[in-house]
């Protein structure tokens, strides 16, 4: 059926106007494109699937110091380095900073924090109590009252031992003061310090996400202009997010900047050796036009796109100009345009058509970043091809503004047996490579990492690290109060299993649920606080008298303490906790969209099994650092299983329909077999692991290598003429002058994308241009006509 | 339960500091600015100092007022042992940002850090501000001012809040060949703290033991 013959002649007539109405499209597409926004998000390379993952990837997210940056500030006054820091920071681009409560902790306000202790003792704590009210333990904490009285740091102690005399307070705020304060660091002058007091650490909450490269630029100035006002010499390590994507957006704009001219260079040189000709520009023009439209139709699709995926993309559709290439050589003999375009039409749609399928397969990934590639690639790939097929050679006319070339050269057979010995032999190769390559699925070796920001990253560990043996769970609730009780069923729930197993919880878990439980577990606790004291409140008080003059005591000592179990206590709130300058307490508790979350930190190094079934059957979920990698490494393997399983089934597929011979499918797919082999063979000789974009260039490199092997398939069977292998070597060139020149680049994405392809394409070229022809036999007739 | 390990994880230790101070710190008849910059001076030229002390504890929970003995030494550039011998037996000891502490009811030593207790960092932090008599650090903190009379008098008066609510003032009185003789805490809530340092002995010989 000639329908791009007939298309052809149809459409001559109206070249102008459908060049005007192309160009229209383009500057339409170019204004959606001006208005997309581009995100530097390491997350939209994060498996969606298994759910849990998925689940445990947000809460990490959302955990305290892993949003925004945090900055460790050294010097001869942390603290007040801290301070000024903090106070330099605030701005619109940084509106949050938290630096503990920004004062000393001040000894006058124990007794407003005693009034809630009450609703802080669990049972244990109240268990306590009775033992606390007996004369030999009276006696015992009043002498040291009294001998604590007497020392200096007494004097800042009065109003708290007048309303404590025998450490019922002090004896739940130890049970506590973990809970108050991040692991490995410690609340001092208002500030967090490291373990060694040697730095303070400052939280900056940045305005702009760390997904946007702009903003993160903005943040990171800011915080640049903040070190300045320090001290001379104060030590400063700036970790996070922003960071980092300050950093990639720098660092890949430098390899742009690097890359491309050469990259262009290239091609320039290309067109010179290759065409020539001035409407051979077009050819060169059609994967510019490809690329504005994948754009508008990806800002349409998705509000934001990945500027890894942009990248990686545009590069993609570098592609298109091969359709372009075999076009412009199919036309260029000068006979009939529409016969030429009709006969080089099969090859094109049949390359087109592979790849396609091939990326079609991308869209089950659960990685975002995958899906939107594939959405990208496949609107570029399916107008380059409608450029390719109906606009380029309505430009480009008979003859292609060149003389004659060769006609289709004389139909040949295949041998048979030459095609199926390199098939056996690249077989067992391929299922020994397949098995044998390592995989590394950690998404943090895609990102670019300078030593410098390695090395601060390693101190910041050092200094306020520690968290190497915890896991992290998180309490869920639609309301604070909701979560808390979740939280403080959990907790509960965890310390008798952890009592079971001869463990002391304090050295198992640290969360909130000692310092802030639930309202409803307060009130609770408060009855029974009451209950407690109308029993015994006569007889106690009786007592403390008595040995309190003994011990040397005013008979109004200890007022305030009567005053105190008397009085209706207060529930500890959030609010009360930040007014005694406990807001560290406060870190692990967030709101998370609607919901609140209430973090816990838990030791995985020696946690009994029991533990992790408690939490599970409560509905949460360990997170340990080595446990989320080990999850993360076998999505991604899954992952990569499924779509590259189903990419190479597609292209099988493809072929099988468009070729309907096992002998033709075998030519056909040789070059990208041998180019899967030569990359994996690489791998495993050099010991270098598979990332994700390895993997996904593979796919690239078997769908691209096809269409070099439908090519010279079509010419070995006498479909195309000699120019056919001279538009292979041409495609392969433009190719390989944009993958080939991300080999150098410094971004691992870029790196890893420009290797793996270049690696493959050569093979693949050189399997289609030299080993192909070997197979074809001299005879008269095709098999196939 | 030793309840005053969580109570020093929430108090400050500046009294010990005001104490030490007072007895580092050699008298000078010049006006208060001339003062202290001539105590710096001084001070930079002390390089151990020990004394014994009588402390006297008049405050309101006190039936009667207490009497307690102690002593103390300090090296330069940051040894501190402070202790008391009678009626309680307890103290401290603070080599840079670490040292031990005791009480003589367990007569047992515990290790810590400053940067591990918060006590023990203002020692060290108001101690390094002290003894190099950092005027910037001091004039931050308190209110310094000569007082009139014969004897050389100074008082500090706290210029933050929740100091205020524990300490009025401090008064320290100055013998004329240089160290304190006198200090005296006037307490928010009522009622103070005097120590009389006797047996004063700057820039004399150690060998480093007390500290050990």
């Amino acid at each position: 059926m000639p329908f791009f013959a007939d298309l052809y002649r149809v459409s001559l007539p109206h070249v102008r106007l459908l060049t005007a109405a192309a160009l229209l499209l383009l500057a339409v597409c170019a204004l959606f494109d001006s208005r997309l926004e581009v995100r530097e998000d390491i997350t939209s390379l994060m498996p969606t699937e298994p759910a849990d993952l998925a689940e445990q990837f947000a809460l990490l997210r959302e955990a305290p110091f892993t949003q925004g940056l945090n900055i460790a500030v050294g010097g001869e006054d942390p603290s007040r380095s801290a301070r000024l820091l903090s106070d330099a920071l605030r701005s619109p681009e940084i509106p949050r900073v938290l630096s503990g409560s920004g004062r000393p902790f001040n000894p006058q306000l124990l007794p407003k924090l005693c009034r809630s202790i009450p609703g802080l003792m669990d049972t244990e704590a109240q268990a306590s109590l009775p033992g606390r009210l007996e004369e030999d333990a009276m006696r015992t904490a009043l002498k040291h009252d009294h001998d604590l009285l007497l020392a200096p740091q007494g004097i800042a102690l009065r109003g708290f031992l007048a309303i404590d005399p025998l450490g019922i307070c002090a004896g739940v705020l130890k049970g506590i003061a973990p809970a108050a304060r991040a692991p490995s660091v410690q609340p001092e002058e208002g500030q967090i310090l490291s373990a060694d007091g040697s730095h303070a650490l400052v939280t900056a909450e940045p305005a702009f996400s760390m997904s946007d490269s702009d903003g993160a630029s903005k943040v990171m100035d800011r915080v640049r202009s903040a070190v300045k006002t320090l001290p001379p010499g104060t030590e400063t390590v700036v970790v996070g997010g922003h960071r980092h994507t300050e950093e990639n957006a720098a660092i890949i704009k430098e390899d742009v900047r690097r890359i491309l001219p050469v990259s262009m260079s290239l091609l320039a040189l290309a067109f010179i050796i290759f065409i020539r000709t001035v409407k051979g520009l077009c050819v060169l023009l059609l994967p510019s036009a490809a690329l504005l439209v994948a754009a508008a139709v990806t800002s349409v699709v998705f509000k934001g796109l990945s500027g890894i995926v942009l990248g990686f993309g545009s590069v993609v559709l570098g592609i298109t100009a091969d359709y372009a290439i075999h076009v412009y050589y199919a036309l260029r003999n000068g006979q009939d345009a529409a016969t030429d375009l009709q006969r080089i039409s099969g090859p094109v749609l049949l390359g087109a058509g592979t790849t396609l399928a091939a990326f079609a397969a991308f869209l089950t990934s659960s990685i975002p970043s995958i899906v939107q590639m594939t959405v990208f690639a496949v609107s570029g790939l399916l107008a380059a091809l409608v450029f390719a097929l109906w606009l380029l050679p309505l430009r480009l006319g008979p003859g292609g503004g060149r003389s004659a070339a060769s006609s289709p050269t004389r139909p040949m057979r295949l041998k048979r047996i030459p095609p199926a010995l390199v098939w056996a032999a690249l077989g067992i190769a391929l299922a020994f490579l397949l098995h044998s390559v390592p995989v590394n699925g950690d998404i943090r070796t895609l990102s670019y990492v300078s030593t410098q920001t390695a090395k601060d990253e390693t101190r910041m560990s050092e200094l306020f690290g520690g968290l190497h043996e915890q896991g992290l769970y998180a309490a869920k609730g639609k309301s604070l109060e909701e979560a808390l009780r979740a939280n403080d069923r959990i907790w509960k729930e965890l310390g008798r299993v952890a009592r079971e197993n001869g463990w002391n919880p304090a050295e198992m878990l640290t969360g909130p649920a000692q310092v802030l439980p639930a309202l409803a577990t307060q009130a609770e606790r408060i009855v029974a606080w009451r209950k407690f004291w109308d029993a015994e409140a006569r007889a106690a008080l009786s007592r403390l008298d008595s040995l309190a003059a003994e011990a040397g005591f005013s008979a109004e000592a200890f007022a305030p303490f009567k005053e105190w179990i008397a009085a209706e206590p207060a529930p500890m709130t959030p609010e009360l906790l930040a007014s005694v300058g406990m807001e560290t307490a406060l870190m692990p508790v967030r709101l998370s969209g609607d919901a609140w979350l209430v973090y816990n930190l838990m030791r995985t190094d020696k946690a009994p099994p029991g533990l992790l079934q408690a939490l599970n059957a409560n509905g949460a979920v360990l997170i340990s650092g080595s446990g989320f990698r080990t999850a993360m490494d076998k999505a991604v393997r899954a992952d990569l299983l499924r779509f590259g399983g189903l990419s190479l089934l597609a292209i099988l597929a493809m072929s099988f329909f468009a070729l309907r011979s096992p002998l033709r499918m075998g030519v056909a797919l040789l070059p990208a077999a041998c180019g899967l082999a030569c990359v994996l063979a690489v791998f495993r000789l050099t010991g270098m692991e598979l990332n994700i974009f390895h993997a996904m260039s593979l796919p690239l490199v078997m769908s691209l290598s096809v269409d070099y092997g439908i090519f010279i398939l079509a010419y070995l069977e006498g479909k195309l003429g000699k120019e056919t292998r001279t538009g292979v070597l041409l495609s392969g060139i433009t190719t390989l002058s944009g993958f080939g020149m991300l080999m150098p680049a410094r971004h691992p994405a870029l790196h890893c994308i420009g290797l793996t392809v270049s690696l493959g394409l050569v093979a693949a070229l050189v399997a289609a241009l030299v080993l192909l022809p070997l197979f074809a036999g001299p005879e008269q007739e095709a098999d196939y006509a | 339960m030793k309840r005053a390990d969580v109570l020093r994880l929430f108090t400050a230790a500046l009294p010990s500091v005001v104490l030490l101070v007072a007895c580092l710190l050699p008298a000078s008849s010049a006006r208060t600015a001339d003062t202290l910059e001539a105590l710096r001076v001084k001070a930079e030229k002390v390089l151990t100092l020990s004394a014994d002390f009588v402390q006297e504890t008049s405050i309101p929970m006190f039936a009667q007022p207490v009497r307690s003995h102690g002593r103390f030494v300090f090296k330069r550039p940051h040894s501190l042992r402070w202790e008391y011998t009678d009626p309680v037996h307890e103290g401290f000891v603070l080599n840079g940002d670490a040292g031990f502490r005791w009480d003589g009811d367990s007569g047992a030593r515990k290790p810590f850090a400053a940067g591990s207790d918060p006590m023990a960092a203002v020692v060290v932090g108001q101690m390094i501000a002290w003894i190099s008599f950092d005027l910037e650090s001091i004039s931050r903190e308190y209110a310094v001012e000569s007082l009139p009379g014969r004897e050389i008098r100074l008082q500090m008066t706290p210029l933050r809040d929740d100091v205020k609510g524990v300490i009025k003032a401090v008064v320290i009185t100055f013998t004329p060949e240089g160290p304190a003789s006198l200090v005296e805490i006037k307490e928010a809530g009522g009622g103070g703290t005097v120590i009389r340092f006797g047996k004063t002995v700057v820039n004399g010989p150690r060998d480093g033991r007390e500290f050990e």
